[in-house]
C-alpha cells in the first residue's frame, strides 16, 4: 500500500487519538480540529520523508506533538502580547490554555493532574486512559519496547496518586 | 485494615475498577484523611469518565479539510503548481528571470537614451553649421569661395 493510501485511511484511526491528545493538554476545544488537520496536512506534505511504512502511527504521533508545541507557542506570544510588561509573570504563561472553559470541576481535576506529569508520563497516560489504547498500540505509536511502555505507566500512575495525596493533604 | 493498603485499594480502584473490599470500605468510613482521598480519587475517575466522552464527542464532529491536501495533492496539478511557486525552486527560477529581464530592459534603455543624445548632439552641429554656410553666402562673399570652404 501506497503512503497516500496508508494516510487516507489513517485518519479516520488516527483523529479520535489525536482528539484525546490535544484535549487532555488543554487545547482550546474550538482550536483542536485545526490541530488535527494540521497534523495530517503536514504528514501529507512530507510523506516521502517516512522511509518506514510501519512506523507511520509513530510519525504522525510525533507531528502532533510539534503541532502541539508551534501552539502552545503562538498560544504564549499572544498572551505575553496582551499583558503589559509590568503584569508580565513567567507562570501566565503556562497558565491553562483552556480560557472559555467548558469542562466542569472533575474534568479540569484530571487535567490538571495530567499536565503536571512529565511529557513522556503524560504521553502514555493519556494515550492509555483517554484514548483506551492497549500496551502494544502505545509502544508502536511512541517507539518504545512494550517493557519501557509499561514502566512508564507505572510510574505515571504512582506520581499521579502521589500529587492525589499531596494535594488531600494540603 | 492498615491506611496504607486501603490506599492501594483505593488506587487500583481508580486505575484497574477493582471493587472496594469491605473492611476498606469500612476504614473510609471511619478515617477522615482516607475518606478525603476516596471522594477526590472518586472525582478522578468520574472527571476521567467525562474527559473521554468530551474526546470522543469533538472527534466525532472533526472532519479532514480536504483543501489545504487537495492543494498538495498530485491530481490537481494547477493547485500544486502554485503551491510550488509560492513554496519551491520555481519561485527561485521565477525570480532570477525576473532580475535578469529588468536588466536586459534597463541595458536596452540606457542604450536607446545614449544613442539618442548623441544622434541630437550631431543634429545640432549640423545645424549651427549650415547657419554660418547661410551667413557666410549672403554676407558678401564670392560664391566659388563658399563652395571652396564648403570643400
Amino acid at each position: 500500500m501506497d503512503i497516500e493510501h496508508l494516510l487516507s485511511d489513517a485518519f479516520e484511526e488516527f483523529k479520535s487519538m489525536l482528539t484525546g491528545y490535544f484535549v487532555s493538554n488543554k487545547v482550546k476545544i474550538h482550536d483542536v480540529e485545526d490541530l488535527v488537520n494540521d497534523t495530517f496536512t503536514l504528514a501529507w506534505k512530507y510523506r516521502n520523508t517516512l522511509k518506514d511504512k510501519d512506523k507511520v502511527k509513530s510519525w504522525i504521533f510525533s507531528i502532533a506533538k510539534n503541532v502541539l508545541v508551534g501552539y502552545k507557542r503562538e498560544f504564549a506570544r499572544r498572551r505575553r502580547k496582551e499583558i503589559t510588561l509590568d503584569e508580565y509573570n513567567e507562570d501566565m504563561v503556562e497558565a491553562p490554555m483552556v480560557e472559555d472553559d467548558p469542562y466542569d470541576e472533575d474534568v479540569n481535576l484530571v487535567l490538571d493532574l495530567v499536565n503536571k506529569l512529565p511529557s513522556k508520563y503524560k504521553d502514555v497516560f493519556i494515550l492509555f486512559y483517554v484514548d483506551q489504547k492497549s500496551i502494544s498500540e502505545i509502544s508502536e505509536i511512541l517507539g518504545i519496547s512494550e517493557e519501557n511502555c509499561k514502566v512508564r505507566l507505572f510510574r505515571a500512575r504512582k506520581r499521579m496518586m502521589d500529587i492525589l495525596g499531596k494535594e488531600n493533604e494540603a | 485494615m492498615k491506611h496504607k493498603d486501603v490506599i492501594d485499594e483505593i488506587e487500583k480502584f481508580i486505575f484497574f475498577g477493582t471493587p472496594l473490599s469491605n473492611d476498606a470500605i469500612a476504614h473510609i468510613e471511619q478515617c477522615l484523611e482516607c475518606k478525603n482521598y476516596y471522594e477526590k480519587a472518586l472525582k478522578f475517575n468520574e472527571g476521567l469518565k467525562k474527559l473521554r466522552d468530551v474526546s470522543s464527542n469533538v472527534s466525532s464532529k472533526i472532519n479532514l479539510d480536504t483543501k489545504k491536501i487537495d492543494l498538495l495533492s498530485t491530481k490537481k496539478k494547477v493547485g500544486y503548481l502554485s503551491f510550488l511557486v509560492f513554496t519551491g525552486k520555481i519561485r527561485k527560477i521565477l525570480i532570477t528571470f525576473s532580475i535578469a529581464l529588468i536588466i536586459l530592459i534597463s541595458s536596452f534603455l540606457v542604450n536607446v537614451s545614449i544613442q539618442d543624445y548623441w544622434s541630437n548632439s550631431a543634429d545640432e552641429v549640423v545645424g549651427n553649421a549650415s547657419m554660418i554656410m547661410y551667413d557666410t553666402v549672403y554676407s558678401g562673399l564670392e560664391k566659388d569661395e563658399v563652395l571652396l570652404e564648403e570643400w
